[in-house]
């Protein structure tokens, strides 16, 4: 009986670890997901401004042509470890020139690298995820054309047991989608354009959305503002209850680098705004009615009491 | 116009009403004359996008109260006053000299500006970009963005 019992159990255990493995497999795409399309260097440029690749894998603080070596090395202090942005210039041995396109892909829009192991999603996959795979193709072919930078980076160096990569593909079946995060009824083309660069490329809610314990976004608190990762206050809250300057005023703020009262954005939304300065006044002009078309809610982290008062 | 002139005498109050609190409450000070500095601005941005018309008066205004306020601002970061409502970094205090050396920018390029003495939208576009170009490059050191 107890030999029974014994047998039973072990063979409850292989099944669950059998079905833990299927259930946290990397699902890569496939070579026949990639479309027959021939990259368009422009768009591909306006992709990478609109994604901002810059802003985590330059070196910080570069300028003009700096900004396009994107060597990595910088270290991301979190909760779950230290991450190490990697090298994405296109440098065969210590960066991504020897990636081929579906690679690439793989890497946007699955999260999932070229040796077929999760990414982890410091990279904000869960994002790009959204983005049009020829937006992807043409980013590629734009991220070839940069110079490649001979930088080997580190592996991360994070907790147990944040460590297992494996232990992603939970995240994943929690949180990565390709969805819209939003439902628009009755949105227009500019409303449409400014959903998919700001939920897909621009990635605005990985800053701009609180997180849960696992660090997904909470997407009922989508834009609501979040503590800031880098310390002291907080990331505002860009849902019409919290930003309350008009559609011109915030285009202008992306082109200007200041605010409607002068002031001038800052941190990261610094670089952002250096980024989306790049960008047509079209896909300004659809981001700030995105915004604008967005479920008000009030501010996900009250302001905080002045220190020392 | 009118009003924009209005608003810019306003200004100008403000920035007198703020000494006399000055010494009790650098806070406050400090606040006050960028919120002076910040809708000069405004009324020069105004006019470089053609919200309203070039006018030479109020060009001379907009750079005015910026002096004004470069030549003062400084004197408001006491020792201490790192603490409570206000996004003012650390580093005024541990890089002195570099703030300082900040402030002796904004006040030259204030100087120049009001050399310049613009008469027409070209010339006080120069002269505001110049100055305006400190606003980023001093907060990015030394304002807390968040």
């Amino acid at each position: 009986m107890l030999r029974r019992l014994a047998a039973i159990a072990v063979a409850v255990l292989v099944v669950a670890a059998g079905l833990a493995w299927l259930l946290t497999a990397p699902s890569p795409l496939s070579a026949s997901a990639l479309p027959e399309h021939s990259p368009d260097l422009a768009n591909g440029q306006l992709v990478f401004y609109a994604g901002g690749c810059t802003s985590c894998h330059a070196a910080p603080g570069a300028k003009g042509e700096e900004k396009l070596k994107l060597a990595g090395g910088v270290e991301l202090k979190t909760d779950f470890g230290t991450f190490r942005v990697p090298n994405i210039s296109p440098d065969r041995e210590t960066g991504i020139g020897g990636w081929s396109t579906l690679d690439f892909a793989n890497a946007l829009l699955r999260g999932v690298s070229p040796e077929g192991e999760h990414l982890y999603p410091a990279f904000p996959y869960a994002s790009y995820a959204r983005m049009r795979v020829e937006d992807v193709i043409d980013l590629k072919a734009f991220m070839d054309t940069l110079p490649p930078v001979s930088n080997r980076v580190a592996a991360h160096d994070l907790r147990f047991p944040f460590s297992i990569r494996r232990g992603v593909g939970v995240w994943k079946r929690l949180y990565l989608s390709t969805a819209p995060v939003v439902a628009l009824a009755d949105a227009g083309d500019s409303v449409r354009r400014g959903q998919y660069l700001v939920e897909g490329p621009g990635h605005c809610g990985e800053c701009h959305t609180s997180r849960d314990m696992l660090g997904g976004m909470k997407t009922s608190l989508w834009l609501a503002g979040a503590p800031n990762p880098e310390g002291r206050g907080r990331i505002p809250n860009i849902t019409p209850q919290g930003l309350t300057w008009s559609e011109d005023e915030i285009v202008e703020s992306f082109k200007t680098g200041f605010t409607p009262s002068f002031d001038t954005l800052g941190g990261s939304m610094g670089e952002v705004q250096e980024n989306l300065a790049h960008l047509p006044d079209a896909d300004l002009q659809a981001i700030a009615a995105y915004l604008k078309a967005v479920p008000p809610l009030p501010d996900a982290v009250p302001k905080a009491k002045p220190a020392g008062s | 116009m009118r009003r924009l002139i209005v608003g810019l005498a306003a200004l100008s109050v403000v920035v007198a009403a703020a000494g006399a609190s000055a010494v009790e409450d650098p806070l406050f000070t400090r606040k006050s004359l960028m919120d002076a500095n910040g809708a000069a601005a405004g009324a020069g941005g105004a006019m470089l996008k053609g919200a309203v018309p070039f006018n030479a008066d109020v060009a001379k205004s907009v750079f005015m109260t910026m002096h004004a306020v470069a030549y003062s601002y400084g004197d408001y970061f006491p020792a201490g006053s790192d603490k409570g409502d206000t996004k003012a970094s650390p580093k005024i205090w541990e890089d002195a000299a570099g703030f300082a050396a900040a402030l002796a920018k904004f006040q030259q390029d204030t100087d120049a500006a009001i050399a310049a003495k613009a008469q027409d939208l070209d010339t006080f576009k120069a002269a505001f970009g110049q100055v305006a170009s400190n606003c980023k490059a001093c907060h990015d050191a030394y304002k807390l963005p968040n």
